[in-house]
């Protein structure tokens, strides 16, 4: 970890023209600046998520302070530890106190709470106005992000973008070379390449110690994370939701769903998997994996170069790669799309009161979109941040700049979904490279942009059927039979609602 | 023979004592545990499992905390909450607690019904947010005493051993001149010491380990408690969120040992009021328990 910070050392790709330009034209935010001063500043509110150990301040901090420069605005922002943010949210929702710009992430968007809001005319219609300010529109150019952020057909909010092929397969490319295999691209491949991590000892330690698969069954915190979805789009199936005869199916009505099961219920047997993935939830599901014990999984690519700090402290000599888009039996490549968002930035209609607050808030936002504001927020100032050696900056005090944009970046978070770098490490421009090229061959999930009240409000809890007897069918405690009742089970205790409900929601807003 | 006894009582004084020795030490290991896993390096405890002697001695941890000066601050603001909490907490809860021991108060058992009814049902956070809220508590220290100035339970307990008092005292007060007041300061709380230290006991846990309630009601986050980052900080070192990764180019998770850091700086002060507390506390427990 802390070596690859010191070493961090970035250029956005974006913004590496921009940055000989701006440093040449350093005069430009001063003269907006000036321009700005015969108006007051605009003050505004803002209620964001933190994820680090504390909110960034906002008295002395002088990314802040710059970027208020630059904008004429003064901003206050109330901050809430991530982990209560969905309680404080709808407690600030249901007594009207939202302040003008909220940050609504992605777990919440499609919740009652927020829906109903937004129908009530909570929030102001962002959609109405986007085509307004090209610097932002420029970011949404992809239609899959903005159906999937709607809410019967309307943008309520500006989103945040997220990688959309953000899902694939981590391997230990060190073992691939000391076993002499190669890169599995298939589903079979992926099971022969389990086998052999899990038998032919792979770390040379001569013990039978090591597993092939480690596979986390996190479904409720992460859909999607757990490679189901991306084995059953690999044998041509649907991710998650897909239309089958006109009509919205879940994946576990459908066969390469069973097919799935049937192989990691096999590899269960053979012990090619963790023999605990039923509870490898949360933070265990890298345990193995950062203990040098297992050789592959399936995540979310973001992670990958971040959270293997451990590994390299157990395994120096470990080296990681990522599989390209698997490749199924028709010769076809696919990747299980994941909704490319993270929520979206809201604004309230009782804090914002007027048309005219309502333009100078997108005006901040299209400000921000300027390559000038993406560089601040990318190294900071320079000389207090980062330092230029050889045309290209070099961050200097990357703790600083943690604690003053980090979590501050949250509700500015304007930027593309995938931030190139040229001086990225191998592994980032490797997980960089895997979002571009899954982005070629996704699977959208029809659900993504779809309500369904029933979905909303018991998905969750009749989803437990379904990921409970998964479960089991893979430890054989269960057959096939077994699995089906299941799966009837769900039908009949709201399942049947939300298929109808998807059905109609994709005739009307469906992705085409 | 007397000689066979005594072999036999020290055979059952042996095993006496390995037994005590061993549940104290499954009381007390996880804890020692905690306190040196704080002062150990984050490699170790990844590759060992159970670390008792640590082969380097690292206060890393320790001085993560100490890197902002919050942590320490938020230990000042818990510990205002919990003195201040607390003087509250008692003083209401003796002040309702004393009318309702006397019998010759008139719609006692209405009133006594009332508190009843609270802890059975309650409106909830978001009426509880609302009202708090229309009072203009938001974003002070009192939207965390006032609503929970007294709990129902404690109160039925505080009344309980008020009504055990003896009513020839209270009459004796009455006889030369005195007013429910001297009765309440003079009498009744001198006599209900261990009560009033249990109960003190009971209060101040419970607002040094809350930090739903400062989240919910506080914007200002120079005045949350501890217990706040301390949840933070162990929800971050052991894994993070899931949307982490993506938000920041730069990437500190704080490692293990600042997890068990912050458990053993946000536990200690708490310890060490125990022992002084302790002997009222476990009288205090019995309270209403046996009737004389």
């Amino acid at each position: 970890m802390k070596r690859s910070i010191v070493a961090f050392v970035v250029v956005l790709a974006v913004a590496g023209s921009v940055f000989a330009a701006g440093s040449k034209d350093g005069s430009s935010p001063a003269a907006s600046a000036k321009d700005g001063n015969t108006e007051k500043p605009f003050a505004f509110t803002g209620f964001s998520p933190f994820y680090l150990q504390q909110p960034p301040k906002m008295e002395n901090n002088s990314v802040i302070k710059k970027i208020e420069e630059y904008t004429n605005t003064k901003m206050r922002i109330d901050y809430v530890p991530y982990a209560n943010y969905r309680d404080k949210l709808n407690v600030v929702i249901a007594s009207a106190q939202l302040p003008m710009v909220t940050v609504v992430d992605g777990s919440i968007l499609k919740t009652g709470n927020i829906v109903n809001a937004a129908r009530s005319g909570m929030f102001w219609d962002v959609g109405a106005v986007l085509k307004n300010y090209p610097g932002i529109d420029g970011f949404y150019n992809n239609g899959i992000l903005l159906a999937n952020c709607s809410i019967d057909g309307k943008l309520y909010g500006l989103p945040r973008p997220r990688p959309v092929g953000r899902v694939g397969l981590v391997y230990r490319a060190d073992w691939l070379k000391a076993l002499n295999l190669k890169v599995p691209t298939t589903m079979q491949e992926f099971y022969e390449t389990a086998k052999a991590f899990a038998l032919n000892d792979p770390d040379k330690n001569g013990k039978n110690d090591t597993v092939g698969y480690q596979f986390a069954d996190t479904d409720s915190a992460s859909p999607s994370w757990n490679g189901i979805a991306t084995l059953i789009c690999s044998l041509g199936g649907i991710n998650y939701w897909g239309i089958k005869d006109g009509k919205a199916v879940p994946d576990f009505m459908t066969a390469e769903y069973l097919d799935v099961l049937s192989l990691f219920r096999k590899m269960y047997q053979e012990k090619l998997l963790n023999m605990d993935f039923g509870l490898a939830l949360g933070n265990k599901r890298y345990e193995m994996f950062n203990k040098g014990l297992a050789g592959m999984y399936f995540g979310t690519l973001s992670d990958v170069p971040n959270q293997h700090g451990d590994l390299y402290k157990v395994v120096p000599t470990a080296e990681l790669a990522i599989a390209p888009a698997f490749t199924g039996p028709k010769g076809q490549r696919t990747n299980a799309a994941n909704p490319g968002h993270n929520g979206m930035l809201m604004f309230s209609k009782t804090a914002v009161k007027t048309e005219a607050d309502f333009k100078k808030i997108m005006d901040f936002y299209n400000k921000i979109v300027d390559p000038e504001m993406q560089k601040l927020m990318t190294y900071g100032i320079e000389g207090t941040h980062f330092a230029v050696e050889n045309g290209k900056p070099k961050l200097i005090n990357a703790k600083l700049l943690q604690d003053e944009t980090a979590d501050f970046s949250n509700i500015l978070m304007l930027r593309p979904a995938v931030v190139e770098t040229v001086a990225d490490s191998p592994i980032k421009k490797a997980m960089n490279a895997a979002f571009r090229d899954n982005e070629k061959y996704i699977v959208p999930n029809i659900a993504d942009a779809l309500l369904s009240p029933t979905a909303a409000e018991r998905g969750g809890e009749i989803d437990k059927i379904i990921v409970d007897a998964r479960v089991k069918f893979i430890m054989g405690e269960l057959d096939e039979a077994g699995f089906k009742k299941a799966v009837a089970e769900w039908v009949t205790r709201g399942g049947d609602k939300i298929m109808a409900e998807y059905t109609e929601q994709n005739q009307k807003y469906g992705v085409k | 023979m007397s000689a066979s006894k005594r072999s036999q009582s020290t055979g059952f004084e042996i095993f006496n004592r390995i037994f005590l020795f061993m549940a104290a030490a499954a009381c007390l290991l996880p804890f020692i545990y905690v306190a040196i896993a704080s002062i150990t390096t984050p490699e170790e405890l990844l590759v060992k499992k159970v670390v008792l002697i640590p082969s380097q001695v690292s206060f890393a941890a320790y001085q993560y905390i100490f890197s902002t000066k919050i942590i320490p601050q938020s230990l000042g603001v818990s510990v205002f909450i919990t003195v201040f909490g607390t003087l509250i907490n008692i003083s209401m809860t003796a002040l309702m607690a004393y009318p309702l021991s006397r019998k010759n108060l008139r719609g006692r058992r209405p009133l006594l019904l009332m508190v009843v009814f609270t802890m059975l049902f309650n409106g909830g956070m978001i009426p509880t947010y609302l009202v708090v809220s229309s009072l203009h508590l938001l974003n002070s220290f009192w939207a965390l005493w006032l609503p929970t100035a007294i709990s129902a339970f404690n109160l039925i307990l505080m009344r309980n051993f008020f009504q055990e008092i003896p009513n020839e005292l209270i009459e004796a007060v009455k006889i030369d001149g005195g007013n429910d007041w001297q009765i309440l300061i003079n009498v009744i709380l001198p006599l209900s010491l261990p009560a009033i230290a249990a109960f003190s006991l009971f209060y101040a846990v419970g607002h040094w380990n809350s930090f739903f309630n400062a989240i919910l009601y506080i914007k200002d986050a120079d005045k949350w408690p501890i217990q706040v980052w301390l949840r933070q900080i162990v929800l971050l070192s052991s894994g993070g969120f899931s949307d982490a990764s993506a938000m920041s180019e730069v990437e500190y998770i704080p490692s293990v040992t600042t997890q068990y850091a912050v458990i053993i700086f946000a536990t200690v002060p708490v310890l060490m009021i125990y022992p002084f507390v302790q002997k009222y506390f476990a009288k205090g427990v019995l309270v209403g328990s046996v009737k004389g």
